[in-house]
Protein backbone atom coordinates (compact mmCIF):
# COMPACT_ATOMS: atom_id res chain seq x y z
CA UNK A 1 0.00 0.00 0.00
CA UNK A 2 1.00 3.68 -1.00
CA UNK A 3 2.28 5.44 1.91
CA UNK A 4 -0.39 8.08 1.44
CA UNK A 5 -3.30 9.51 3.20
CA UNK A 6 -6.50 9.95 1.56
CA UNK A 7 -6.35 12.38 -1.56
CA UNK A 8 -6.19 15.87 -0.58
CA UNK A 9 -7.82 18.91 -2.73
CA UNK A 10 -5.72 21.70 -3.32
CA UNK A 11 -5.67 24.95 -5.12
CA UNK A 12 -1.89 25.37 -4.18
CA UNK A 13 -0.26 23.41 -6.59
CA UNK A 14 1.49 24.47 -9.53
CA UNK A 15 0.27 21.86 -11.95
CA UNK A 16 -2.71 22.76 -14.51
CA UNK A 17 -5.75 21.04 -13.41
CA UNK A 18 -7.20 18.66 -15.53
CA UNK A 19 -10.83 19.47 -16.84
CA UNK A 20 -12.23 16.24 -15.76
CA UNK A 21 -9.74 13.72 -13.69
CA UNK A 22 -8.17 11.16 -15.79
CA UNK A 23 -7.75 7.46 -14.35
CA UNK A 24 -4.64 5.95 -14.72
CA UNK A 25 -4.96 4.72 -18.43
CA UNK A 26 -4.37 0.61 -19.25
CA UNK A 27 -1.75 0.24 -21.63
CA UNK A 28 1.43 -2.18 -22.65
CA UNK A 29 4.51 -1.06 -24.04
CA UNK A 30 8.30 -2.26 -24.03
CA UNK A 31 9.97 -0.55 -21.16
CA UNK A 32 14.10 -0.45 -22.19
CA UNK A 33 15.14 -3.67 -20.49
CA UNK A 34 12.69 -4.91 -23.68
CA UNK A 35 10.57 -6.00 -20.94
CA UNK A 36 6.78 -5.65 -20.86
CA UNK A 37 5.45 -2.79 -19.35
CA UNK A 38 1.96 -2.74 -18.14
CA UNK A 39 1.50 0.87 -17.23
CA UNK A 40 -1.73 0.69 -14.87
CA UNK A 41 -0.25 -2.66 -13.30
CA UNK A 42 3.41 -1.72 -12.44
CA UNK A 43 2.59 2.02 -11.57
CA UNK A 44 -0.63 1.28 -9.29
CA UNK A 45 -0.42 3.00 -6.25
CA UNK A 46 2.61 5.03 -7.06
CA UNK A 47 3.16 8.94 -7.90
CA UNK A 48 3.79 8.54 -11.93
CA UNK A 49 4.85 11.04 -14.03
CA UNK A 50 3.53 10.38 -17.93
CA UNK A 51 4.88 12.35 -20.67
CA UNK A 52 5.15 11.90 -24.50
CA UNK A 53 8.15 12.60 -26.63
CA UNK A 54 11.16 11.76 -28.23
CA UNK A 55 14.94 11.37 -28.20
CA UNK A 56 15.82 14.02 -31.08
CA UNK A 57 13.46 16.60 -29.58
CA UNK A 58 15.35 20.10 -29.46
CA UNK A 59 13.65 21.56 -26.73
CA UNK A 60 9.94 20.84 -24.40
CA UNK A 61 11.47 17.20 -23.86
CA UNK A 62 14.91 17.78 -22.86
CA UNK A 63 13.31 20.56 -20.35
CA UNK A 64 10.82 18.69 -19.15
CA UNK A 65 12.67 15.96 -17.87
CA UNK A 66 15.75 18.19 -17.14
CA UNK A 67 13.14 20.10 -14.87
CA UNK A 68 11.72 17.03 -13.06
CA UNK A 69 15.08 15.19 -12.43
CA UNK A 70 16.21 18.45 -11.02
CA UNK A 71 13.35 18.71 -8.71
CA UNK A 72 13.70 15.11 -7.69
CA UNK A 73 17.17 15.78 -6.71
CA UNK A 74 16.11 18.00 -4.04
CA UNK A 75 13.91 15.18 -2.34
CA UNK A 76 15.18 12.55 0.19
CA UNK A 77 16.03 9.42 -1.59
CA UNK A 78 13.03 7.43 -0.24
CA UNK A 79 10.95 10.10 -1.27
CA UNK A 80 12.18 9.82 -4.79
CA UNK A 81 11.70 5.96 -4.97
CA UNK A 82 7.98 6.64 -4.29
CA UNK A 83 8.31 8.12 -7.66
CA UNK A 84 7.91 7.08 -11.64
CA UNK A 85 8.66 9.06 -14.15
CA UNK A 86 7.58 7.19 -17.58
CA UNK A 87 8.79 8.87 -21.21
CA UNK A 88 6.71 7.10 -23.93
CA UNK A 89 8.71 7.39 -27.07
CA UNK A 90 6.32 8.99 -30.11
CA UNK A 91 9.66 8.23 -32.58
CA UNK A 92 10.07 4.64 -32.40
CA UNK A 93 11.96 4.41 -35.86
CA UNK A 94 14.57 6.50 -34.69
CA UNK A 95 14.45 5.93 -30.60
CA UNK A 96 15.51 2.68 -30.04
CA UNK A 97 15.36 0.96 -26.65
CA UNK A 98 19.52 1.52 -26.21
CA UNK A 99 18.99 5.04 -27.60
CA UNK A 100 15.69 5.75 -25.12
CA UNK A 101 17.66 4.33 -22.46
CA UNK A 102 21.10 6.42 -23.13
CA UNK A 103 19.07 9.93 -23.22
CA UNK A 104 17.09 8.97 -20.04
CA UNK A 105 20.15 8.41 -18.23
CA UNK A 106 21.44 11.61 -18.88
CA UNK A 107 18.05 12.94 -16.47
CA UNK A 108 18.05 10.16 -14.17
CA UNK A 109 18.60 6.53 -14.55
CA UNK A 110 15.95 5.42 -12.99
CA UNK A 111 13.33 7.12 -15.33
CA UNK A 112 11.20 4.94 -17.29
CA UNK A 113 11.33 4.60 -21.24
CA UNK A 114 8.96 2.75 -22.73
CA UNK A 115 8.57 1.99 -26.84
CA UNK A 116 6.00 0.03 -28.92
CA UNK A 117 4.93 -0.02 -32.49
CA UNK A 118 3.27 2.84 -33.84
CA UNK A 119 -0.13 1.29 -33.09
CA UNK A 120 0.56 0.65 -29.88
CA UNK A 121 1.68 3.79 -28.93
CA UNK A 122 -1.30 5.32 -30.74
CA UNK A 123 -3.22 3.12 -28.31
CA UNK A 124 -1.42 4.89 -25.43
CA UNK A 125 -1.97 8.07 -26.91
CA UNK A 126 -5.84 7.22 -27.20
CA UNK A 127 -5.70 5.70 -23.18
CA UNK A 128 -4.52 8.95 -21.70
CA UNK A 129 -6.93 11.00 -24.45
CA UNK A 130 -3.90 13.19 -26.00
CA UNK A 131 -3.59 14.38 -29.96
CA UNK A 132 -1.57 11.69 -31.50
CA UNK A 133 1.92 12.50 -32.45
CA UNK A 134 2.81 13.54 -36.11
CA UNK A 135 5.87 13.30 -38.04
CA UNK A 136 7.20 16.51 -39.47
CA UNK A 137 10.17 16.25 -42.32
CA UNK A 138 10.54 18.83 -44.30
CA UNK A 139 11.55 17.12 -47.51
CA UNK A 140 9.78 13.92 -47.63
CA UNK A 141 10.98 10.64 -46.60
CA UNK A 142 13.93 13.10 -44.90
CA UNK A 143 14.76 10.99 -41.49
CA UNK A 144 15.59 14.55 -40.03
CA UNK A 145 12.29 15.28 -39.13
CA UNK A 146 10.02 16.68 -36.23
CA UNK A 147 7.72 15.28 -34.01
CA UNK A 148 4.28 17.09 -32.64
CA UNK A 149 3.67 15.60 -29.34
CA UNK A 150 1.80 16.77 -26.36
CA UNK A 151 3.77 18.54 -24.53
CA UNK A 152 2.69 18.05 -21.21
CA UNK A 153 3.16 15.64 -18.13
CA UNK A 154 0.27 14.27 -16.48
CA UNK A 155 0.62 13.76 -13.13
CA UNK A 156 -0.76 10.23 -11.58
CA UNK A 157 -1.18 10.57 -7.83
CA UNK A 158 -1.43 7.47 -5.43
CA UNK A 159 -5.31 7.11 -5.77
CA UNK A 160 -4.64 6.49 -9.61
CA UNK A 161 -6.06 9.77 -10.86
CA UNK A 162 -4.33 12.74 -12.42
CA UNK A 163 -5.90 16.08 -11.76
CA UNK A 164 -3.00 17.91 -12.64
CA UNK A 165 -1.07 18.22 -15.63
CA UNK A 166 2.34 20.19 -16.41
CA UNK A 167 2.71 21.81 -19.57
CA UNK A 168 5.84 22.93 -21.59
CA UNK A 169 7.09 26.47 -19.04
CA UNK A 170 7.20 24.55 -16.07
CA UNK A 171 9.59 25.63 -14.23
CA UNK A 172 12.02 23.86 -11.45
CA UNK A 173 10.30 25.61 -8.72
CA UNK A 174 7.11 24.46 -9.48
CA UNK A 175 7.97 20.88 -9.69
CA UNK A 176 9.82 21.20 -6.50
CA UNK A 177 6.77 22.58 -4.92
CA UNK A 178 4.30 20.04 -6.50
CA UNK A 179 6.37 16.86 -5.31
CA UNK A 180 6.29 16.98 -2.08
CA UNK A 181 2.46 17.73 -1.87
CA UNK A 182 1.79 15.45 -4.54
CA UNK A 183 3.61 12.66 -2.82
CA UNK A 184 1.19 13.68 -0.23
CA UNK A 185 -2.11 13.15 -2.08
CA UNK A 186 -2.54 16.93 -2.78
CA UNK A 187 -4.64 17.02 -6.30
CA UNK B 1 14.69 28.20 -48.52
CA UNK B 2 13.61 31.76 -47.29
CA UNK B 3 15.04 32.33 -43.68
CA UNK B 4 13.47 34.62 -41.61
CA UNK B 5 16.38 37.69 -40.81
CA UNK B 6 16.17 38.89 -37.46
CA UNK B 7 16.93 42.55 -36.67
CA UNK B 8 18.16 41.63 -32.93
CA UNK B 9 19.11 39.25 -31.04
CA UNK B 10 16.28 37.67 -28.85
CA UNK B 11 15.14 34.55 -27.03
CA UNK B 12 13.95 31.99 -30.16
CA UNK B 13 13.37 28.78 -28.40
CA UNK B 14 14.73 26.77 -31.06
CA UNK B 15 17.70 24.41 -30.71
CA UNK B 16 21.32 26.41 -30.31
CA UNK B 17 23.08 26.41 -34.12
CA UNK B 18 26.81 27.09 -34.84
CA UNK B 19 25.49 28.28 -38.14
CA UNK B 20 25.87 32.28 -38.48
CA UNK B 21 23.02 34.53 -38.90
CA UNK B 22 22.40 38.08 -39.70
CA UNK B 23 21.06 41.12 -37.66
CA UNK B 24 21.13 43.76 -39.40
CA UNK B 25 20.05 45.39 -36.75
CA UNK B 26 23.24 45.18 -34.84
CA UNK B 27 24.98 46.13 -37.75
CA UNK B 28 22.92 49.89 -38.08
CA UNK B 29 23.83 50.14 -34.16
CA UNK B 30 27.38 49.78 -34.23
CA UNK B 31 27.68 51.43 -37.70
CA UNK B 32 26.16 54.32 -35.75
CA UNK B 33 28.02 54.10 -33.02
CA UNK B 34 31.02 53.94 -34.91
CA UNK B 35 30.48 57.07 -37.20
CA UNK B 36 29.23 59.09 -33.67
CA UNK B 37 32.78 58.31 -32.54
CA UNK B 38 34.59 59.34 -35.81
CA UNK B 39 32.63 62.24 -36.16
CA UNK B 40 33.36 63.36 -32.54
CA UNK B 41 37.42 62.08 -32.44
CA UNK B 42 38.46 63.23 -36.32
CA UNK B 43 38.55 66.93 -35.29
CA UNK B 44 40.72 66.29 -32.04
CA UNK B 45 44.32 66.76 -31.22
CA UNK B 46 47.02 64.53 -33.11
CA UNK B 47 49.26 64.29 -30.35
CA UNK B 48 50.80 60.25 -30.07
CA UNK B 49 48.55 60.01 -27.04
CA UNK B 50 45.70 61.19 -28.28
CA UNK B 51 46.09 59.22 -31.48
CA UNK B 52 46.86 56.35 -29.13
CA UNK B 53 43.84 56.99 -27.24
CA UNK B 54 42.48 57.09 -30.48
CA UNK B 55 42.66 53.60 -31.32
CA UNK B 56 42.18 52.11 -27.86
CA UNK B 57 38.51 53.83 -28.49
CA UNK B 58 38.37 52.08 -31.82
CA UNK B 59 38.64 48.66 -30.36
CA UNK B 60 35.88 49.44 -27.31
CA UNK B 61 33.53 49.97 -30.80
CA UNK B 62 34.91 46.61 -31.84
CA UNK B 63 34.29 44.86 -28.73
CA UNK B 64 30.76 46.48 -28.54
CA UNK B 65 29.81 44.71 -31.99
CA UNK B 66 31.41 41.47 -30.97
CA UNK B 67 29.63 41.49 -27.97
CA UNK B 68 26.37 42.38 -29.50
CA UNK B 69 26.63 40.25 -32.68
CA UNK B 70 26.51 36.58 -33.40
CA UNK B 71 27.59 34.35 -32.22
CA UNK B 72 27.61 35.98 -28.25
CA UNK B 73 24.16 38.05 -29.19
CA UNK B 74 22.02 34.91 -29.95
CA UNK B 75 23.72 32.99 -27.10
CA UNK B 76 23.16 35.69 -24.39
CA UNK B 77 19.40 36.15 -25.38
CA UNK B 78 18.13 32.82 -25.24
CA UNK B 79 20.72 30.00 -24.07
CA UNK B 80 23.13 30.59 -21.31
CA UNK B 81 23.03 32.76 -18.42
CA UNK B 82 26.56 32.91 -18.47
CA UNK B 83 27.02 33.93 -22.14
CA UNK B 84 24.46 36.94 -20.81
CA UNK B 85 27.09 37.96 -17.56
CA UNK B 86 29.74 38.26 -20.59
CA UNK B 87 28.03 40.49 -22.59
CA UNK B 88 26.89 42.85 -19.81
CA UNK B 89 30.32 42.48 -18.27
CA UNK B 90 31.92 43.49 -21.71
CA UNK B 91 29.63 46.36 -22.41
CA UNK B 92 29.59 47.74 -19.16
CA UNK B 93 33.22 47.37 -17.50
CA UNK B 94 35.40 46.96 -21.37
CA UNK B 95 33.79 48.72 -24.45
CA UNK B 96 32.73 51.70 -22.55
CA UNK B 97 35.82 52.67 -20.94
CA UNK B 98 37.91 52.31 -23.85
CA UNK B 99 35.23 53.96 -26.02
CA UNK B 100 35.25 56.94 -23.64
CA UNK B 101 39.08 57.11 -23.32
CA UNK B 102 38.88 57.22 -26.78
CA UNK B 103 36.99 60.07 -27.11
CA UNK B 104 38.30 61.82 -24.23
CA UNK B 105 41.10 63.84 -25.57
CA UNK B 106 38.76 65.17 -28.72
CA UNK B 107 36.06 66.53 -26.10
CA UNK B 108 38.67 67.70 -23.67
CA UNK B 109 40.43 70.25 -26.61
CA UNK B 110 36.90 71.09 -27.78
CA UNK B 111 35.95 74.99 -26.35
CA UNK B 112 33.37 73.94 -23.76
CA UNK B 113 30.29 74.28 -25.05
CA UNK B 114 27.28 75.25 -23.31
CA UNK B 115 23.19 74.56 -23.83
CA UNK B 116 21.26 71.95 -22.39
CA UNK B 117 22.25 69.12 -23.31
CA UNK B 118 25.77 69.82 -21.78
CA UNK B 119 23.99 71.01 -18.87
CA UNK B 120 22.04 67.52 -18.71
CA UNK B 121 25.80 65.50 -19.83
CA UNK B 122 27.08 67.22 -16.40
CA UNK B 123 24.53 66.57 -14.33
CA UNK B 124 23.73 62.69 -15.29
CA UNK B 125 27.81 62.02 -15.14
CA UNK B 126 28.80 63.94 -11.93
CA UNK B 127 30.09 60.81 -9.64
CA UNK B 128 26.89 60.34 -7.57
CA UNK B 129 24.40 60.34 -10.39
CA UNK B 130 26.29 58.22 -12.65
CA UNK B 131 27.24 55.79 -9.75
CA UNK B 132 23.05 55.88 -9.37
CA UNK B 133 22.23 55.13 -12.90
CA UNK B 134 24.74 52.56 -13.16
CA UNK B 135 23.68 51.13 -10.08
CA UNK B 136 19.97 51.20 -10.87
CA UNK B 137 20.49 50.00 -14.69
CA UNK B 138 22.67 47.26 -13.94
CA UNK B 139 20.56 45.80 -10.84
CA UNK B 140 16.78 46.09 -12.54
CA UNK B 141 17.99 44.50 -16.06
CA UNK B 142 19.10 41.24 -13.69
CA UNK B 143 15.39 41.33 -12.17
CA UNK B 144 14.80 37.91 -13.54
CA UNK B 145 10.93 39.46 -14.31
CA UNK B 146 12.66 42.08 -16.30
CA UNK B 147 15.09 39.98 -18.20
CA UNK B 148 12.60 37.31 -18.87
CA UNK B 149 10.17 39.82 -20.30
CA UNK B 150 12.72 41.81 -22.54
CA UNK B 151 14.90 38.88 -24.06
CA UNK B 152 11.85 37.09 -25.41
CA UNK B 153 10.73 40.28 -28.05
CA UNK B 154 13.76 41.98 -30.57
CA UNK B 155 13.05 45.06 -29.10
CA UNK B 156 13.15 44.36 -25.35
CA UNK B 157 16.47 42.57 -26.15
CA UNK B 158 17.69 45.65 -27.95
CA UNK B 159 16.23 48.01 -25.10
CA UNK B 160 18.25 45.79 -22.57
CA UNK B 161 21.56 45.93 -24.26
CA UNK B 162 21.68 49.71 -25.36
CA UNK B 163 20.58 50.19 -22.09
CA UNK B 164 23.45 48.42 -20.74
CA UNK B 165 26.11 50.22 -23.01
CA UNK B 166 24.62 53.37 -21.99
CA UNK B 167 24.75 52.47 -18.20
CA UNK B 168 28.76 51.58 -18.78
CA UNK B 169 29.55 54.95 -20.86
CA UNK B 170 27.53 56.85 -17.71
CA UNK B 171 29.66 55.28 -14.97
CA UNK B 172 33.19 55.33 -16.60
CA UNK B 173 32.66 59.18 -17.47
CA UNK B 174 34.00 60.73 -14.04
CA UNK B 175 37.02 58.18 -13.80
CA UNK B 176 37.60 58.68 -17.72
CA UNK B 177 36.82 62.14 -18.88
CA UNK B 178 37.61 65.80 -17.45
CA UNK B 179 34.30 67.09 -19.36
CA UNK B 180 32.26 68.54 -18.37
CA UNK B 181 32.74 68.42 -15.16
CA UNK B 182 36.64 68.74 -13.79
CA UNK B 183 38.06 65.65 -12.99
CA UNK B 184 38.18 64.99 -9.45
CA UNK B 185 41.15 63.43 -7.29
CA UNK B 186 42.46 59.51 -8.48
CA UNK B 187 42.09 58.16 -4.88
CA UNK B 188 38.26 59.40 -4.86
CA UNK B 189 37.98 57.72 -8.81
CA UNK B 190 39.60 54.21 -6.75
CA UNK B 191 36.67 54.72 -3.98
CA UNK B 192 34.10 55.63 -6.96
CA UNK B 193 34.79 52.36 -8.94
CA UNK B 194 35.16 50.37 -5.56
CA UNK B 195 31.83 50.82 -4.17
CA UNK B 196 30.14 51.80 -7.79
CA UNK B 197 30.74 48.07 -8.97
CA UNK B 198 29.64 46.35 -5.56
CA UNK B 199 26.11 46.32 -7.69
CA UNK B 200 28.64 42.80 -9.62
CA UNK B 201 29.02 41.16 -6.38
CA UNK B 202 25.09 41.09 -5.32
CA UNK B 203 23.81 40.38 -8.73
CA UNK B 204 26.48 37.22 -8.12
CA UNK B 205 25.64 36.48 -4.98
CA UNK B 206 22.44 36.14 -5.87
CA UNK B 207 22.73 34.22 -8.78
CA UNK B 208 25.61 31.70 -6.69
CA UNK B 209 23.20 31.52 -3.98
CA UNK B 210 19.72 30.60 -6.13
CA UNK B 211 17.92 27.48 -4.98
CA UNK B 212 16.92 27.61 -8.66
CA UNK B 213 17.62 29.13 -11.96
CA UNK B 214 16.43 32.51 -11.59
CA UNK B 215 15.54 33.11 -15.69
CA UNK B 216 12.84 31.03 -16.63
CA UNK B 217 13.93 32.06 -20.80
CA UNK B 218 17.26 30.08 -19.65
CA UNK B 219 15.46 27.28 -18.17
CA UNK B 220 13.07 26.83 -20.80
CA UNK B 221 15.49 27.51 -23.48
CA UNK B 222 16.70 24.36 -25.73
CA UNK B 223 19.48 23.09 -23.64
CA UNK B 224 23.00 23.31 -24.52
CA UNK B 225 25.48 19.85 -24.29
CA UNK B 226 25.90 18.55 -20.50
CA UNK B 227 25.09 22.17 -19.27
CA UNK B 228 21.70 22.26 -16.64
CA UNK B 229 20.37 25.61 -16.13
CA UNK B 230 21.42 25.86 -12.63
CA UNK B 231 25.18 24.95 -13.27
CA UNK B 232 24.79 28.00 -15.91
CA UNK B 233 23.61 30.28 -13.55
CA UNK B 234 26.29 29.39 -11.15
CA UNK B 235 28.90 29.80 -14.05
CA UNK B 236 27.36 33.64 -14.59
CA UNK B 237 27.18 34.17 -10.79
CA UNK B 238 31.10 33.46 -10.91
CA UNK B 239 31.78 35.25 -14.25
CA UNK B 240 29.78 38.19 -12.41
CA UNK B 241 31.72 37.95 -9.43
CA UNK B 242 35.37 37.27 -10.79
CA UNK B 243 35.23 38.89 -13.99
CA UNK B 244 33.66 42.26 -12.08
CA UNK B 245 36.31 42.48 -9.77
CA UNK B 246 39.14 41.42 -11.79
CA UNK B 247 37.83 44.37 -13.85
CA UNK B 248 37.67 46.81 -11.08
CA UNK B 249 40.75 45.96 -8.78
CA UNK B 250 42.88 45.90 -12.25
CA UNK B 251 41.54 49.43 -13.03
CA UNK B 252 42.07 50.52 -9.28
CA UNK B 253 45.54 49.16 -9.12
CA UNK B 254 46.28 50.63 -12.49
CA UNK B 255 45.30 54.19 -11.17
CA UNK B 256 46.88 53.81 -7.77
CA UNK B 257 50.22 53.04 -8.74
CA UNK B 258 50.14 55.70 -11.93
CA UNK B 259 49.24 58.03 -8.79
CA UNK B 260 52.13 56.84 -6.65
CA UNK B 261 55.08 57.56 -9.49
CA UNK B 262 53.70 60.84 -10.62
CA UNK B 263 53.26 61.72 -7.06
CA UNK B 264 56.92 60.78 -6.71
CA UNK B 265 58.22 62.07 -9.46
CA UNK B 266 56.55 65.17 -8.76
CA UNK B 267 57.94 65.38 -5.65
CA UNK B 268 61.43 64.36 -6.63
CA UNK B 269 61.19 67.45 -9.25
Amino acid sequence: MACTGPARDSQALHGARLPQPLARPDFTLTDTHGNAFDFARDTKGTLTFLAFGYTHCPDVCPVQMANIAAAMRRLSRADQQRIRVVFVTTDPPRDSLQRLRSWLNNFNPAFIGLRGTDAQIETAEHAVGVALATRQASVPGDTDYTVGHAAQVYAFIANDTAYRAYPFGTLQQDWAHDLPELLRGAH
Amino acid sequence: MVTQVQWWCSAQGTRWSWKWRAYPGIWLVVLSIAAGYWALTRRGPRTPRALRRRWIGWVGVLIVWLALDWPVGPLAAGYLASAHAVQFLVLTMVASPLILLGIEPALAARPEPQGQWWRVLRFVTSPIIAAIVFNVIAAATHVPAVVDGLMVSQFGAFVLDIAWLVAGLVFWWPVVMSVPSREFPVLFKILYIFLGTLIHSGIAIVMLLAQFPIYGIYQLSPPMQGLTAMTDLQIAGGIMEIGGTLIAFSVMTGMFFTWVNRTTAADEA
